[in-house]
C-alpha cells in the first residue's frame, strides 16, 4: 500500500517534506511521534498570537515543549537557531520571537511554513539514527546506528537491505559499537528494543513500498524504556 | 522468459561439447597464448574448433575462416581478437547457433568511455542472438571436473575439493594454493553472466559444496538478488564467502541526510552479506582457513568451546578471541574436570580451558587420552581448540606419536569439530598425521582457530534455516 501522505505532498510538488509533513508520513506507517500542533506562521505575527493559537488547539501537548520552524528547505533548523525550549507558558512568546527574529534575519521570512510545538520526549531517551537511502547496488538501504549530532563522527551504524525481519533488526543492534548504550545505562533501565525492531520494520516498510523515496532520516528516534519516539525526522521524494 | 533452469542453461560455460576457439594462435609453446593448446594440455576431450583465416591448421586440427562454416554443432565459443572485431565475431557466433561466448579481448568497459560504448554494442549483439556471455576481459573458465577451460596461460592439474569460484579477476584462479577448487570463473566485466547466475548454477550443482566469491561490485539493483540467491543456496546445503575488495563511487553524492552522508557502499555489504548468510572474508589467509574449516569440519551444535592446552598463556589469548568473535567458553561439567584433575597436582585447579601441562610431564598418551575424551564428551562442548606440543622429536621420553594416537583414536568417535594448533619447531610428520585425521583441522593460530569455529557455528545454523 502506497502512502497517501506522500501523494497528497507530491501532488503539491513538494519534494522535501519538512519535520512536522514528515512525521504526518511516519505515523501513517505507525512510527510513534511525539505530541506536537503546527501552529501557523505569518510574517509579522507576533508571538502571543501563537500561544492563542497553541491554548486553543484541541489537546496541546503539556510543558515542556520544543518549539522548532518547519521549513523545508532548511536541511538542520538548530543551526539556523530555529529551535527553543519552552519550560512554560510565561517563557512561550519571546521564545516564538527570539526564534523568529534568528530565523528570518538575512531571508524575510526564512521559508517557514510554520512553528511546531512538541513534546519534549527526550526522558530517559537514547538517540539513534534511523534512515535510508539509494545504493547504486542494492536499491533502498535501511540504516540504524548510535544517533544524535555526532553520527558523523562515531559512524556506529549498520545497514540492511528490504525486507528485513525481526532478527536482522536485532543483529543490526547487537553489531553496534555502542550497544551498550542500550542496555541498562547510568540509572535508566534498558531501551525497548521490541519498540526498536517494530519501529525499523515499519520504517522498512515504508521504504520499500514508496520507492520515491530518495532519502529519509529519523535523527534522533528516541529510544527509551518505554517505547520509541521520531523526535526529528527529514524525507525526500524524487 | 528462459525456459532452462541454471544448470542447463550455463551448462556449456563449464562443461561444453564443442568449442570454438576465434582468434585461434597458430603458434604453440611458451608465450604462445595458445588457447588450444592449453585445452589439450588440460586435458579437455570434446571437439575443439580453431577459427582463424590466416592459418590451414591449429595443432593438427582444421582451422576455418569463420565461425559459421564449422560442420559441426558447437555450444561455446572462446573469443580471443582485437576488440574492434570483437562484435562481428558475436555475431557469427550468433548466426552458427552458438549459446555460449567467453570473451577474453581487453578494452570495453574496463577501458573508459569509448570501450563501454563498445560493449554496450556488443551486449546488444548478444541480446540479439540469445548468447549467453562471459566477459569481455577475462581469464574465463577453468574446470577439473570436466577439463574446460578458456585460459590463454598454463592452468596446472592437481586434485580438487568441491568449491566453486566466481571472481572478478583471473588472479584467484592461481592465488591460493591450499584453495583447490572445482570450478572457477573470471567473470571479467560482467557484460552479462555475473555474480548472481553463477551462483544459481552452483547452488544446483551436485558438485559444489562451497561457493568463494570474490567481489569488487555488482550490476545497478542486482545486491537484492544476491541476498536472495546466496540465501538459497546456502539453505540447499552448500556454503557461501566472499572477499570484497574497493570501492566505488557512490550514486548519491549530494546526499542532504545523515545517512546519505555515512553510506559507505562497504559497510552495506556487512550488512548484505549477513542476510545472505554469506561469510565474509578480508584476506587470503582467512579465505583459506574458512575453505578449510568449512570442508574438513563436521557441524558444529553450538557455541561452547572447550580447550586443551599444555600453556596457560594460549588458554588466554584463545579467551581473548572467544569474547571476539562472541562465542562461549563452555562450562564443562564437573566429571570432565574430575577425569583431568586425578591426573594432575592438588594445587592445580582444573577448569576450561583444560590445563594439561603438569598432567603431559607425568604421561604425556595417557594425559592427552583422558584429556579429550573427557572434553569431547561434555555436553556443554560443540568444538574443541587443542593448542599442544607435536615436537619431533619429542621432549617427552615416551615419544611423541603416544599423544597422537589419542587424538588419531577419540577425535573421529565424535561428531564434534576439532583445531589443534601445534607448538614446535621441528613438526615434522607429526603435523600430517594430524591432518588426516578425521574432524580435524590443523592451523597455526590460536585466534584464527577461534574465528573458524565461528564460521563453523554461524553456517550449521544457517543451513539449518536459522540465524
Amino acid at each position: 500500500m502506497k502512502s497517501d501522505v506522500l501523494a497528497e505532498y507530491r501532488d503539491r510538488g513538494i519534494e522535501r517534506l519538512n519535520e512536522y509533513e514528515a512525521r504526518r508520513l511516519l505515523r501513517e506507517y505507525d512510527i510513534p511521534c511525539p505530541d506536537e500542533v503546527l501552529l501557523a506562521y505569518d510574517e509579522g505575527k507576533p508571538g502571543a498570537d501563537y500561544l492563542d493559537e497553541f491554548q486553543a488547539a484541541g489537546d496541546p501537548p503539556g510543558f515542556p515543549v520544543y518549539l522548532k520552524v518547519a521549513a523545508r528547505d532548511v536541511t538542520s533548523v538548530s543551526d539556523v537557531g530555529g529551535v527553543e525550549r519552552v519550560g512554560s507558558v510565561t517563557e512561550f512568546a519571546p521564545a516564538v520571537d527570539r526564534l523568529l527574529d534568528r530565523v528570518t534575519a538575512g531571508q524575510p521570512n526564512g521559508g517557514i511554513q510554520g512553528i511546531i510545538a512538541a513534546e519534549d520526549v527526550s526522558d530517559r531517551a537514547r538517540e539513534l539514527l534511523l534512515g535510508s537511502t539509494v545504493d547504486p547496488q542494492f536499491g533502498a538501504v535501511v540504516s540504524l546506528g548510535i544517533g544524535g549530532i555526532y553520527v558523523e563522527v562515531y559512524r556506529d551504524v549498520e545497514f540492511r537491505v528490504p525486507p528485513i525481519e525481526p532478527a536482522d533488526v536485532r543483529s543490526m543492534l547487537r553489531n553496534l559499537r555502542g550497544r551498550e548504550l542500550l542496555a541498562e545505562f547510568r540509572g535508566m533501565p534498558a531501551v525497548d528494543e521490541d519498540a526498536v525492531v517494530d519501529a525499523v520494520l515499519s520504517f522498512a516498510r515504508l521504504i520499500e513500498e514508496n520507492p520515491e523515496i530518495v532519502e529519509a532520516d529519523i535523527n534522533p528516534l528516541m529510544a527509551r524504556p518505554d517505547g520509541v519516539v521520531a523526535a526529528d525526522a527529514l524525507v525526500r521524494i524524487d | 522468459m528462459r525456459a532452462m533452469g541454471p544448470l542447463e542453461e550455463l551448462q556449456p560455460v563449464f562443461d561444453p561439447d564443442a568449442v570454438a576457439v576465434i582468434g585461434a594462435r597458430r603458434a604453440n609453446g611458451p608465450g604462445s597464448f595458445n588457447v588450444v593448446e592449453n585445452l589439450d594440455e588440460f586435458g579437455y576431450d570434446g571437439e575443439i574448433y580453431p577459427v582463424n583465416p590466416k592459418a590451414d591448421e591449429v595443432l593438427g586440427r582444421t582451422a576455418y575462416d569463420d565461425v559459421r562454416e564449422i560442420p559441426d554443432p558447437v555450444d561455446h565459443a572462446v573469443v580471443f581478437l582485437p576488440r574492434h572485431i570483437v562484435p562481428d565475431a558475436l555475431r557469427g557466433c550468433g548466426e552458427a547457433g552458438i549459446p555460449v561466448a567467453t570473451i577474453v579481448s581487453q578494452g570495453f568497459a574496463d577501458a573508459g568511455e569509448e570501450g563501454g560504448a563498445m560493449q554496450t554494442e556488443l551486449s546488444a549483439v548478444a541480446d540479439d542472438h540469445g548468447i549467453r556471455v562471459v566477459g569481455p576481459n577475462t581469464m574465463g573458465v577453468h574446470d577439473f571436473t570436466t577439463n574446460f577451460t578458456t585460459a590463454f596461460a598454463p592452468i596446472a592439474q592437481r586434485g580438487y575439493d568441491p568449491v566453486g569460484v566466481i571472481s572478478q579477476t583471473g588472479l584467484f584462479s592461481m592465488s591460493f594454493p591450499d584453495l583447490r577448487y572445482a570450478k572457477f570463473v573470471d567473470l571479467g566485466n560482467a557484460s552479462d553472466i555475473d555474480h548472481v547466475d553463477v551462483l544459481e548454477y552452483y547452488r544446483d550443482h551436485p558438485d559444489i559444496e562451497q561457493v568463494f566469491m570474490h567481489v569488487e561490485g555488482l550490476g545497478p539493483g542486482r545486491g537484492r538478488d544476491l541476498i536472495e540467491v546466496a540465501r538459497a543456496t546456502v539453505g540447499s546445503g552448500t556454503s557461501v564467502m566472499a572477499l570484497k575488495t574497493g570501492q566505488t563511487p557512490l550514486g548519491k553524492s549530494k546526499a542532504e541526510s545523515h545517512t546519505g552522508s555515512l553510506i559507505g557502499e562497504d559497510k552495506v555489504f556487512d550488512g548484505a552479506f549477513e542476510q545472505g548468510r554469506i561469510h565474509r572474508v578480508d584476506d587470503y589467509t582467512d579465505a583459506q582457513v574458512v575453505n578449510r574449516a568449512l570442508l574438513d569440519l563436521p557441524d558444529m551444535a553450538g557455541t561452547g568451546i572447550g580447550m586443551i592446552t599444555h600453556h596457560g598463556a594460549a588458554s588466554i589469548m584463545a579467551m581473548d578471541a572467544i569474547s571476539e568473535f562472541d562465542m562461549e567458553l563452555a562450562s564443562i561439567s564437573s566429571e570432565t574436570a574430575t577425569a583431568v584433575q586425578e591426573l594432575s597436582p592438588d594445587w592445580l585447579e582444573i577448569d576450561n580451558p583444560v590445563d594439561l601441562g603438569p598432567a603431559t610431564v607425568v604421561d604425556a598418551p595417557t594425559a592427552h587420552e583422558v584429556a579429550t575424551e573427557a572434553v569431547l564428551a561434555d555436553d556443554a562442548v560443540h568444538a574443541m581448540i587443542a593448542s599442544i606440543h607435536i615436537a619431533d622429536p619429542s621432549p617427552w621420553p615416551i615419544g611423541v606419536w603416544g599423544h597422537i594416537e589419542a587424538f588419531e583414536e577419540i577425535v573421529p568417535k565424535y561428531d564434534k569439530p576439532v583445531i589443534v594448533v601445534p607448538v614446535g619447531t621441528e613438526q615434522g610428520e607429526t603435523r600430517a598425521r594430524l591432518a588426516a585425521v578425521d574432524n580435524l583441522l590443523v592451523l597455526d593460530d590460536i585466534r584464527q582457530a577461534v574465528r573458524a569455529l565461528r564460521t563453523v557455528s554461524l553456517d550449521t545454523t544457517y543451513r539449518g534455516g536459522d540465524r
